[in-house]
């Protein structure tokens, strides 16, 4: 049984901005075990970025607030120590996020950059060491003419290489957890599995752990041997990545995979109705309640608790708890 | 970057061409005002065949392009600027004596902007909305809209008056074994005479601080809005993530690309400086190339007038042109997109 | 996707009250616009409001020379027995109008000449302009300004047409920006309908969108522009004596420091006023209309 690496519990994350409180993350819980591939699937705005940046400790600063949860990393909880979590934060977590282009200084050559990871670094390294490091980390990322890449700046690189650049960066730390936000989303489609099957290469060899944030649901299934699923800043189902994808339990999972086109041929839904509620009032009840086609009353009274559906796929729907209630 | 000095020789060009269209402009300007300024350079009482002489001998009875012509050609050929009506002397040596403590007063005063400028715009950034960030905020409001004459006169009555630590005005003359560069403190230096540049920092801190007090708060006020606008960009959390110390990403990271709109800003707060010199030196009874200037404009005399207008039109070219050296160095979007 | 930079064609009553909001939402803004109205209510009535009128021309009462501010002379009396607060008043008056005949000038060349290189794009007009509007911003304004002004006869009218001078570039450059980004995305817009003219694109579609940023430029404008004018007439350019302007007052003040003290220091505080007050209507403007450029 390969030991926890990341451990959340019921977590929750919220924005103070003009009009309120926004209540994005909703007592929410996951954990990464050591080598483990997490898939994070949900619409846009349901928090995925948010819960990713809590992780990497850059939540903005004076507007986010987190009243309640823990997050424990190597059994540190981030949370409460801040000096210690963000040490050990920035010793065992990498992010890719999803513009490579706004994640580079434009100011600042690809080498500049990197030695200034390297700088940061317990080992002292020469001169000539850091370049074979910096070049060694290109290598690894498929990069073509590493020696002209590493003084270019990144205007002169193409989309694609830009985020090989970024992965790159992210190797020069041996970590334990690569956090990837959408990685490919603003790349060319011709791109995106090349640079997929880079990172999925890159975790897998080095023993990593990833959660992968992505809308390419076809790469998340082959990716990933877990998947959580999240709307509105809750998780509402999560399992292994065949079981889900084969068997979606939740509402908003089956809809969400209905929507997607297939090869099959099985033609696409007309998407699911309604949009994400306001954070600012977020419904009593279940968040999912007012575009739920088997919403029942009680829905919108209480929020779903967590319940095991058929072995290791875990579910928070009403739909199931009654099922559990009635003994089955 | 290949398309560097191609960059530097087009601007040069371009700003040659610029300021002869100008000097002309004006000179065609001043010589078609009515009026007689070598009657009114000589006075009443001096005899017509006199004025006569010197109207022709300072070419005034040609044509105005021919007038012009000369005085253009005996710029570039013998660096003679023509004959100042006001203070009698080749215009040249008018220059030559008083630009450089001119230049020294703005070198100070641009320094002081620039360092000041960066530190309280930084220093209100990083602690942003804190009592310190409002306070320098307030501060800086008002600086920008005070004169700099009404900084003058504060601390002419603080620090001159009251407290008697600086000197009402003026500027100790160079000993004239000492002069190289015509800078009373510079050339000072170079000949290690320390007291004399101690010196000539007493006379120039009041005058200086008043000049550059404004623009201080104007470019604190653009660097605090840049930090704070890069602050929340990709680009920083990235590095923060990835392992940069935090220091190095707000002294490298963050402090590079909020330069840029610092520096372009920088290029007006240049020109209001060579502008509110002016004042500044006539109320410090500085002898400085900006009273000159004033004298000679008051006088309408024509070639004092052009010389001097094309000296600020050089000084002024030559520190944009070095600030666009700038940005360009600091902003590789700017160096890769030009030339092309 | 349309850019955010043309406003849709909503009726403009419910424009300018959302607009009214926004604005009145800042206290600074409110005090700007506060300290200008009351500034122009002070300059229209000096007649009215200065205690003593006519101080503001030949007056000699050398009894009252040189007094500390009191009751009877709020900011005290010059060295002739003139009360400087009347005196202030009326060189109020000259700042403002002075400001006024600048803008006047300066901002409808400017802007004509920004929409005729506008308009013609990209030809020999557009590049002839534009390298004029070059010449004129070659030199620091004041430099330029002193030099037209000082071929003239002294006097406040041409101490403005000199600034109008170092000022009208300004206007063409931004006219120019605004019409050429502008113009890009209504081009695309219009091919669709068939091909409006240019011209009407220019008056009927752009202009009105221009007139934001160019109004908040125009109000941002007035505090540099007041302070170079008492600049000008600190040298002995602006109006002529015995007539009152901020900036005389503040430079023949400046040889009775430190003893009569009131005699700069106070004409000094009302151009710090002035400018305070337009710069916070012109910040206040430029929040609402959310203009980048400026």
């Amino acid at each position: 049984m390969s030991d926890t690496l990341l451990h959340i519990d019921t977590l929750s994350v919220w924005y103070k901005v003009y009009e309120g409180i926004l209540h994005v993350l909703n007592g929410l819980s996951l954990h990464v075990d050591t080598g483990e591939r997490v898939g994070l699937i949900g619409e846009a705005g349901c928090g995925k970025t948010t819960l990713l940046k809590t992780i990497a400790m850059i939540l903005p600063a004076p507007a986010a607030q987190v009243p309640a949860g823990s997050v424990c990393l190597e059994s540190v909880d981030i949370l409460k120590d801040r000096r210690r979590g963000l040490r050990t934060v920035r010793d065992n977590v990498s992010m890719i996020f999803q513009d490579p282009t706004a994640s580079l200084n434009p100011t600042l050559t690809v080498r500049t950059f990197m030695a200034d990871i390297l700088k940061n670094r317990p080992q002292r390294l020469s001169k000539g060491d850091k370049k074979r490091v910096m070049l060694q980390a290109l290598e690894k990322v498929s990069m073509p003419s590493p020696e002209r890449v590493l003084d270019s700046y990144p205007i002169q690189l193409s989309g694609g290489m830009r985020q090989r650049v970024c992965i790159a960066m992210c190797l020069l730390k041996d970590v334990r957890l690569i956090l990837a936000d959408e990685p490919t989303t603003s790349l060319d489609v011709t791109i995106e599995e090349q640079i997929l099957e880079l990172l999925n290469d890159l975790v897998v060899k080095g023993g990593k752990s990833m959660i992968l944030v992505s809308h390419a649901l076809g790469a998340v299934r082959k990716m990933t041997d877990r998947v959580c699923v999240m709307y509105a800043g809750e998780i509402i189902e999560t399992g292994a990545s065949k079981r889900v994808f084969g068997k979606p339990a939740h509402p908003y999972t089956q809809g969400l995979f209905d929507a997607t086109p297939k090869l099959s041929g099985e033609g696409i839904s007309d998407g699911i109705a309604g949009e994400l509620p306001s954070y600012l009032t977020p419904p009593d009840g279940c968040r999912f309640a007012p575009r739920c086609p088997s919403c029942l009353p009680i829905c919108n009274g209480s929020q779903p608790s967590i319940v095991t559906v058929s072995g290791a796929q875990d579910v928070a729907c009403h739909l199931y708890t009654s099922n559990e209630e009635n003994g089955e | 970057m290949q398309s560097m000095p191609v960059f530097i020789v087009k601007r040069l060009f371009y700003g040659v061409i610029v300021l002869l269209a100008l000097s002309f402009v004006i000179f065609s300007f001043i010589r078609l005002i009515p009026g007689d300024p070598v009657r009114m350079s000589l006075g009443p009482t001096v005899p017509e065949d006199v004025v006569e002489r010197m109207r022709s001998d300072l070419h005034f009875d040609r044509p105005i392009p021919v007038q012009y012509f000369h005085w253009l050609s005996g710029v570039i050929l013998r660096g003679d600027f023509g004959q100042s009506l006001f203070t009698r002397r080749s215009v040249g040596r008018d220059i030559a004596e008083f630009l450089p403590r001119s230049l020294e007063l703005a070198l100070w005063s641009a320094i002081l902007i620039l360092i000041f400028g960066v530190l309280v715009g930084t220093i209100s950034a990083l602690f942003r909305n804190s009592w310190l960030d409002n306070a320098l905020r307030l501060l800086s409001y008002l600086g920008v809209v005070t004169p700099p004459y009404a900084f003058a006169i504060l601390f002419l009555l603080m620090f001159a008056f009251y407290w008697r630590v600086f000197p009402l005005g003026g500027m100790p003359d160079l000993p004239p074994e000492l002069y190289t560069t015509g800078m009373v403190g510079f050339d000072g230096l170079i000949h290690g005479r320390f007291d004399i540049f101690l010196d000539s920092l007493r006379h120039l801190a009041l005058p200086a601080i008043s000049l550059s007090l404004g623009s201080i708060a104007y470019q604190a006020r653009i660097h605090r809005s840049a930090m704070i606008d890069n602050i929340t960009k990709d680009y920083i959390a990235f590095a923060d993530v990835v392992g940069v110390s935090r220091r190095t990403v707000i002294g490298k990271h963050l402090m590079k690309p909020s330069f840029i709109p610092t520096l372009t800003i920088f290029g007006l707060q240049v020109a209001a400086l060579l502008g509110n010199a002016f004042l500044i030196e006539v109320m410090f009874r500085y002898p400085g190339f900006s009273r000159y200037s004033l004298n000679v404009i008051m006088a309408k005399d024509p070639y004092g007038i052009v010389s001097v207008t094309m000296v600020f039109g050089v000084i002024f070219a030559f520190a944009n042109i070095l600030i666009d050296l700038g940005v360009a160095w600091l902003d590789p979007r700017v160096r890769l997109r030009t030339g092309g | 996707m349309t850019s955010s930079k043309i406003r849709p064609a909503r009726p403009r009553e419910e424009r300018m009250k959302r607009q009214w909001h926004k604005f009145s939402s800042n206290p600074l803004s409110l005090l700007g616009l506060l300290v200008v109205l009351g500034l122009a209510f002070i300059a229209i009535f000096a007649g009215n409001l200065a205690p003593y009128p006519d101080h503001a021309g030949l007056y000699l009462d050398f009894k009252s020379a040189n007094q500390a501010p009191s009751w009877r002379h709020l900011a005290g009396t010059d060295e002739y027995g003139r009360d400087i607060l009347s005196r202030m008043f009326y060189g109020l008056r000259v700042s403002l109008a002075i400001g006024l005949l600048v803008l006047g000038l300066g901002v409808p060349i400017g802007v004509l000449l920004g929409l005729i290189a506008g308009y013609y794009r990209n030809t020999w007009m557009d590049t002839a302009i534009m390298r004029f509007t070059d010449l004129f911003m070659a030199i620091p304004p004041l430099i330029l300004a002193l030099v037209v002004a000082a071929m003239f006869t002294p006097g406040y009218f041409f101490a403005a047409v000199g600034i109008a001078t170092a000022w009208w570039p300004w206007y063409t450059r931004l006219t120019y920006s605004l019409v050429t980004s502008l113009s890009t995305e209504l081009y695309v817009r219009y091919a669709e309908l068939g091909g409006a003219k240019a011209r009407y694109i220019i008056l009927k579609e752009i202009l009105p969108n221009a007139i934001s940023p160019i109004f908040t430029k125009m109000s941002l404008d007035m505090g540099m522009i007041i302070i170079i004018a008492s600049s000008m007439s600190f040298v002995g350019l602006g109006v002529q004596p015995p007539a009152p302007s901020l900036g005389s007052m503040v430079s023949n003040g400046i040889k009775y420091l430190p003893e009569f003290w009131w005699i700069p220091v106070f004409p000094a505080l009302l151009v710090v006023l002035i400018v305070l007050g337009f710069n916070l209507l012109g910040d206040g403007l430029r929040d609402v209309f959310a203009i980048e450029e400026l």
